[in-house]
């Protein structure tokens, strides 16, 4: 059964309807007990009364009474030698002398009560049939106890009531959160919450709050990619206007191959973002967890380099110095290391050198390229991770968003960064894997 | 017409100067804010076009400074930076004209002319004195609707005459017309292609201030 409200009245119905019949059963006992303790004493208290009469007849005269006074109680005397001397009424079976006191006779017509007393040298019986006391019994059971019933009733209505306002609560806040839309994230509302379940709308409300943030984030992100693909469209629009500009067919090689770079850039520019975008948490990108050969990343990253770095006579070099295996994303991981050793390429004057090493630290896998370069000054390192930014006048141009994919792949995969300055002269840019058993 | 270009994307720049360059204007460019302070400061420009996402020092910034200076170089600014209050916020501070990437390059083109024409109080393009109409926009030039062909660099003379007619330029404001920063000065290029300018359209057109420099008469 799902629905609390509905475990709550049914269990609470439940223990209503048993406790009253429980209630109704003993004091139905009880009561029987006393109505039958009165009348033993009635009967008593009859015989007793006439002990000291004379009877002039034998038996009751009939037709005296009303009609509505029935007596129910038959009243028999007999003398000291045993002779009856008088009989109430005269019954088809009737119990005969009994013994003093109470007793209980079973005839023919049923069961008799039966209570002698021997005074004044008579014995007074009086009896009286079980069945009619019964029901006045009853009766009078039934007259006292009947307003359990409808208080019965009305308690359980009281604790539909009752439920119904307790939940009231939760109904609001169900309903509040039903009708936002999907934009919706402001915290609910804790007023007159039952202590009980405020830790639930508390954290729901501490989730709203950091989706929101991430949504935040990646609202931000849309708009600064907008923005940052202003410049490149520019770039393309003004290079095709200056294509059909073009008087003569130097001019026009010219501006082909100045528009082909302008795409390039562009194309660039879209990979960048969308691998970016890829790397965050809401984007629901399925990563893989498998042993990667840190080897096979490192040359296929440098393979995706080369062309650029011939372009500017840059020598790129790979040293391994042990076969290493990280656990992580294969296709992230040489994404990483792709981007790093594009920024040390570009950022590397013309017959340099870039070199990459695959090398084991005490425990953990590393990945150094070391640039022949003019290095990162102090104020800068922080800042080369931040989205978009470029170190100025620099051809061709960046996306500025290569470091930061560095950066979100390394948190992915619980690597560490550490810039240091290479024995080449420029920088060396360290990526430490945590360790894995191998 | 000498324009001082400010912007950081290489590709953008380099486009904008070839362009230009063919349309007659000759163009110093710059990529940062700093750079352009110093331009600025050295020398006057017909028109500025001011990216605003500058390294070093904001496009904003340099754009209150030149006004701070009570320097009126025309300011067409060219940026990213789109929305309403950004451009409310340009145009309140000093800029003759906003202009939104990614523009149209022959609408960059007019909008520049446009902000020198205004700030040359001149009502159209056309110079007109005697018989002589000088078109600087269409580079046309007539004497007595006949057309005259002139070189680019005695345009650049030409046009600096006419910007300001009935006022004297003087031989190193000439220079500054003729030669970007790349370009080394010949000594005498000035009177050099004054007297070309002469031989074409007239002797008395341009009159010569000694010791000062050269002008022409206020447009009829």
């Amino acid at each position: 059964m799902k629905s609390l409200r509905i475990r709550l009245l049914l269990l609470l119905g439940a223990l209503i309807v048993i406790s009253t019949i429980v209630l109704f059963a003993t004091l139905f006992r009880t009561a029987i007990n006393q109505a039958n303790k009165l009348f033993d004493y009635h009967m008593q208290q009859i015989a007793l009364a006439l002990q000291d009469s004379n009877f002039d007849r034998i038996e009751l005269s009939a037709g005296r009474l009303d009609e509505n006074m029935a007596f129910d109680f038959v009243i028999q005397i007999w003398n000291e030698d045993g002779v009856q001397v008088y009989e109430s009424r005269k019954h088809r079976f009737l119990p005969g002398r009994a013994a003093i006191g109470y007793s209980t006779v079973n005839m023919e017509n049923g069961e008799w009560v039966v209570y002698a007393v021997h005074t004044n040298n008579r014995v007074i019986q009086v009896t009286q049939q079980m069945k009619v006391r019964h029901d006045r019994a009853i009766k009078l059971i039934l007259y006292s106890l009947w307003p359990i019933i409808p208080t019965a009733l009305i308690l359980m209505g009281a604790i539909w009531w009752v439920v119904s306002r307790a939940m009231m609560p939760l109904n609001r806040i169900s309903s509040e959160i039903g009708n936002r839309n999907a934009a919706a994230l402001e915290p609910v509302s804790e007023a007159g919450l039952p202590s009980e379940v405020v830790p639930l709308v508390s954290e729901l409300n501490s989730l709203f709050d950091r989706l929101s943030k991430a949504m935040g984030l990646q609202q931000q992100f849309v708009a600064d990619a907008a923005h940052e693909l202003r410049s490149p469209l520019t770039a393309l629009k003004l290079q095709v206007q200056t294509l059909e500009r073009a008087k003569d067919e130097t001019a026009r090689a010219q501006a082909i191959a100045r528009l082909v770079g302008g795409i390039e850039r562009a194309i660039r520019l879209v990979e960048q973002l969308l691998a970016l975008a890829r790397q965050d948490p809401l984007s629901r990108s399925p990563f893989d967890n498998k042993p990667v050969l840190l080897s096979a990343c490192a040359c296929d990253a440098m393979a995706d380099v080369s062309s650029l770095a011939s372009s500017k006579g840059i020598d790129l070099l790979y040293k391994e110095q042990a076969q290493i295996y990280v656990h992580g994303d294969p296709e992230n991981i040489r994404i990483l290391i792709r981007n790093i050793v594009d920024n040390a390429v570009r950022y590397t004057p013309s017959k340099g050198i870039v070199e990459v090493v695959v090398d084991k630290e005490e425990n953990n896998s590393v990945v150094i390229v070391s640039d022949s370069g003019s290095g990162i000054p102090e104020e800068e390192k922080a800042r080369i991770f931040d989205r978009f930014y470029r170190v100025p006048g620099t051809y061709p141009m960046g996306s500025g968003l290569g470091l930061p994919i560095v950066k979100a792949i390394a948190e992915h995969h619980s690597a560490t960064i550490v810039l240091e300055r290479a024995t080449l002269g420029g920088l060396a840019f360290k990526v430490r894997f945590p360790s894995v058993a191998a | 017409m000498k324009i001082l270009l400010v912007e950081d994307d290489l590709m953008i720049a380099e486009s904008i100067q070839e362009a230009l360059s063919e349309e007659g204007f000759l163009i110093d460019r710059v990529c940062n804010g700093a750079e352009a302070d110093i331009a600025l400061m050295g020398q006057r420009y017909d028109a500025m076009l001011l990216d605003l996402g500058l390294p070093k020092k904001d496009g904003m910034e340099v754009l209150r400074g030149l006004r701070a200076r009570r320097d009126s170089t025309p300011v067409l600014v060219i940026t990213a930076r789109d929305t309403v209050p950004e451009r409310v916020a340009g145009l309140n501070g000093g800029a003759d004209d906003y202009l939104v990437k990614p523009f149209d390059l022959y609408e960059l083109v007019a909008r520049l002319r446009a902000v020198v024409r205004r700030a040359r109080g001149h009502l159209e393009s056309v110079y007109r004195h005697n018989d002589i109409t000088l078109n600087s926009v269409t580079r046309e030039a007539l004497i007595d609707g006949k057309p005259v062909v002139l070189s680019s660099r005695e345009w650049a003379v030409l046009d600096a005459l006419i910007a300001r007619p009935g006022a004297i330029c003087s031989r190193p404001q000439l220079e500054q017309h003729l030669y970007g920063w790349s370009s080394d000065v010949e000594s005498n290029a000035v009177e050099v292609y004054i007297h070309g300018l002469r031989k074409k359209l007239g002797h008395d057109f341009i009159m010569n201030v000694r010791g000062v420099g050269y002008m022409v008469a206020k447009s009829v």
